[in-house]
């Protein structure tokens, strides 16, 4: 398996308030495999394989990571997104 | 058992699972179909997991994403376990029936892994000897299996 060699960018990433900051956290969970999030994160996010395994590593080991943040919009349809994959996600405002 | 997945181009894969197994899957992707659309399954400690609350301490925020955006989701895994029951003969999936089979695999198991109470400090080893879990265990590290397997052969690009 190899890293993908283009990186998307998040769609709406021209559209960022930085004064309305909200954060997407996805928190450890027993039944998640590393190998499946770790691959959910590149397939929605665009990241390269070595990030995305470095915030699948946050979680397991933190207990939970920041994955994206942005305005509340953006946020929210992430979190779908990870439901959507079945990882466990909330969002917040970044305080 | 038999399971052997490869890469295919476009983001799909090559399927070599027993026909037993194929049988199951689409079966479970039944059974996960009508879990979601039971109206008395508001409760179900599976359907808890499947749709967590989008909010640790805000129950407002997490309303409102449910009213939000929970059809559009609930459609999305019914979506996906209807790909995977009509593809499940497939020898080759597309990207996007690849996508389904992992989305609706994983929400199987986070039912069944649910059901069996799983944690960090599980065995489900010792599960397979209780004769009460075997099953239930087996299925388990079956669907494990399968998930690790499409995880490592489809790209993610």
């Amino acid at each position: 398996m190899s890293a993908p060699t283009t990186v998307a960018e998040p769609e709406v990433e021209e559209h960022v308030e930085p004064d309305v900051p909200w954060i997407v956290i996805v928190w450890n969970d027993p039944i998640n495999l590393m190998s499946y999030v770790t691959w959910v994160f590149q397939k929605l996010f665009g990241y390269p394989r070595p990030k995305a395994e470095q915030l699948m590593w946050d979680v397991h080991t933190k207990g939970k990571a920041v994955v994206a943040d942005g305005p509340k919009e953006r946020c929210e349809a992430y979190v779908s997104s990870l439901h959507g994959y079945g990882l466990w996600a909330t969002l917040q405002r970044d305080r | 058992m038999r399971i052997s997945i490869t890469s295919a181009p476009r983001g799909g894969v090559n399927v070599d699972i027993d026909k037993d197994l194929r049988e199951l899957l689409a079966s479970l992707a039944k059974q996960l179909i009508e879990l979601i659309d039971d109206p008395g399954s508001a409760d179900h400690p599976g359907m808890a997991r499947l749709f967590p609350p989008a909010s640790v301490d805000d129950p407002m925020e997490a309303l409102g994403f449910e009213q939000l955006m929970g059809e559009a989701l609930r459609a999305g895994k019914r979506e996906s376990a209807g790909i995977l029951r009509a593809t499940a003969d497939n020898a080759r999936l597309t990207g996007e029936e690849t996508l389904a089979w992992m989305r609706c695999l994983n929400d199987i198991r986070l039912v069944l892994g649910t059901r069996l109470d799983v944690t960090e400090d599980t065995d489900i080893e010792s599960m397979i000897d209780d004769p009460l879990t075997e099953q239930a265990a087996l299925l388990y590290l079956a669907l494990s299996e399968l998930v690790e397997m499409l995880s490592r052969a489809a790209d993610p690009s």
